[in-house]
């Protein structure tokens, strides 16, 4: 079943350009330069229920602003959105009951208020029942460890536990739809693999759809069947993991771990550099790693010499990762 | 209708809460205050030593006048533009405008929690000045029950009144992102032009007549109606215009905040 359904969005805010100084000031108060932002950009997608789909793109790419669309804050420029039937910005109070949102950089939570107030309060708004809440509220707690901080005014948790707090206050109500816009930010490692496992579980659980924003690809990785990737207001790529992968990911890595580094010659790899332009070589430490294309070099012709050279204790061979991926379609395109 | 209210109670009660955790810049404040009504008291008293009554207040009345007034200025709170010009330079709006409640009416829960709160921090210390100031100038102070009905009925709509005034103020910034200054400057005139300061009837003619056309005015009534300065009829009537303002500021309000919400602009997160 098709929950969210996008056609043709475009978002355009306009920008009034100020002129640095004081001078400046005075000339943009009465002639401000208008420039007109697309923030996005025709955009089209449909999402099925139950998905979880990765959003990415660079900083300022217009995901958040898709996100904000979907969930009825902002209005768009043109085009038409609907979610799960009904247009956000239109009946935005109907449509905030079926969703959840999490905006990693602010909180929904009262910054004064002990966590579990907070929690009454979205109790009422939501109008959860006391044996929902009762059953939601025990299991997000024992998923998450709220019993250490739920007592504590909101201001006073650290990061990490207040983002847990914010995807708790989010799932209270049992939404169809969870939007979750970069929900890792500035966590730490331990904090991130919690919340990536927590969130697998729940979908599990209540075959939510997410849609999540991110920066961090090892969500994406973790989380995504699917990925939409977003630049400068549009679209570039919309399908699976694997095919992108597949498509983009032709380099791979090899990393040999040398016991002494004295002898080794490298001229070996400048031949190699004649069939694929693109190799990379590095050797840091005892620890040599060579980046090739795996299309154009098998991967016996970069063992092979080396082995022949020097003593070597260990090889690890690895596809690219994902992050090299899509920093290289961020770059070049597709 | 009895669930809805349930769904703005805890914005109510959250809001009379904070005004209790912070209770001590709020009793600095009203130790302010009644720092400044003592001066006040003074300053009519050596007006006072060379009239007997100024415009009909003897001095008596005046110091009553402006007690009252000031505990009932309470009400006439203007915070709400204020919560919504941060709300929406901060981005913070896009949070309440995700959760399944009105903008507005969470906002007036919020607000008259506030109002409350500190309400019940005032009164107390009004009693108290009251007290002192009944038995210091033996003021004979006798009001009938209709007086205080017809001003206690006064009290919530000049509550929504000042709400609406402060909510269009507010919708402005989501245009001018910052109206810091302009509400610092309307909050100043509306002290004037209410009788918050002194009574409106001090003033000259001309300016009289520009204030009696504005809905402020009546910010003064509730009192005016306790010290008897107001017939039953006026009274009535002043209420039946006020209740009209408040309407049509409602509708006008609405409408703005309406429109205005479409050209929202969230940056960032």
């Amino acid at each position: 079943m098709e929950i969210i359904k996008v056609e043709n969005l475009k978002k355009e805010f306009i920008i009034y350009e100020k002129e640095p100084g004081l001078k400046g000031v005075i000339k943009s108060f009465y002639n401000a330069k208008k420039i007109v932002k697309k923030a996005v950009d025709d955009v089209s997608f449909t999402i099925q229920q139950g998905e979880i789909v990765g959003y990415i793109g660079p900083n300022g790419a217009g995901k958040s602003t898709t996100i904000k669309m979907l969930t009825g804050i902002l209005t768009p420029t043109s085009g038409e959105v609907r979610v799960d039937g009904i247009i956000p910005y239109q009946k935005r109070t109907v449509n905030a009951k079926k969703i959840g949102v999490v905006f990693g950089q602010r909180t929904q939570l009262w910054w004064d208020l002990p966590l579990i107030e907070s929690f009454t309060v979205l109790k009422e708004i939501y109008q959860i029942s006391d044996a929902d809440y009762k059953e939601r509220l025990a299991y997000f707690s024992a998923l998450f460890g709220l019993v250490e901080f739920i007592k504590q005014p909101v201001r006073q948790l650290s990061l990490g536990q207040r983002m847990k707090a914010d995807i708790v206050a989010s799932l209270l109500h049992n939404p169809k739809l969870l939007f979750l816009d970069e929900p890792t930010i500035g966590l730490d490692v331990i904090a991130k693999e919690n919340i990536r496992k927590t969130l697998k579980e729940i979908h599990e659980k209540y075959q939510t759809t997410i849609i999540l924003t991110t920066h961090d690809l090892a969500d994406i990785e973790e989380l995504c069947d699917r990925i939409m990737m977003i630049d400068q207001g549009k679209i570039i790529y919309d399908g699976n993991l694997e095919t992108i992968k597949a498509k983009f990911g032709s380099k791979k890595i090899v990393c040999f771990t040398l016991k002494n580094d004295l002898e080794l010659d490298l001229g070996v790899f400048e031949t190699l550099k004649k069939k694929d332009s693109d190799l990379t070589v590095s050797l840091e430490n005892k620890a040599l790693t060579v980046i090739f294309n795996k299309l154009k070099i098998n991967v016996g012709d970069i063992i092979g010499p080396v082995l022949k050279q020097t003593e070597v204790l260990d090889i690890d061979i690895s596809d690219d990762h994902l992050e090299n991926i899509i920093k290289a379609i961020y770059k070049n395109g597709l | 209708m009895r669930s809805k209210i349930k769904k703005y109670l805890p914005f109510f009660r959250t809001s009379v809460m904070n005004m209790f955790i912070y209770r001590g810049t709020i009793i600095l404040w009203l130790l302010l205050d009644v720092f400044q009504f003592f001066m006040m008291v003074f300053l009519w008293m050596s007006v006072y030593e060379y009239n007997q009554s100024i415009q009909g207040f003897t001095l008596h009345e005046m110091l009553l006048y402006y007690l009252v007034t000031n505990l009932l200025y309470v009400f006439s709170d203007t915070e709400a533009m204020y919560i919504m010009s941060e709300e929406i330079r901060e981005g913070r709006i896009s949070m309440m405008l995700i959760k399944p409640i009105s903008y507005k009416a969470r906002l007036y829960s919020e607000v008259f929690g506030r109002v409350i709160g500190i309400f019940s921090l005032t009164l107390p210390i009004v009693t108290i000045t009251a007290a002192v100031l009944l038995w210091a100038f033996n003021i004979p102070f006798a009001v009938t029950g209709l007086q205080v009905l017809l001003a206690v009925l006064f009290v919530p709509l000049i509550f929504m009144l000042m709400f609406e005034f402060a909510y269009f103020f507010g919708t402005i910034s989501i245009h001018t992102t910052n109206v810091f200054g302009l509400a610092i400057l309307m909050n100043v005139v509306i002290r004037i032009v209410s009788g918050q300061l002194i009574p409106l009837a001090l003033y000259p003619k001309a300016i009289l007549t520009v204030i009696s056309h504005l809905p402020f005015k009546y910010i003064s009534y509730p009192t005016l109606v306790m010290l008897g300065k107001l017939s039953t009829t006026d009274a009535l009537q002043g209420l039946l215009i006020l209740a009209i303002w408040v309407g049509v500021f409602n509708l006008f309000s609405n409408l703005i905040f309406k429109l205005s919400l479409k050209k929202i602009v969230v940056f960032g997160g």
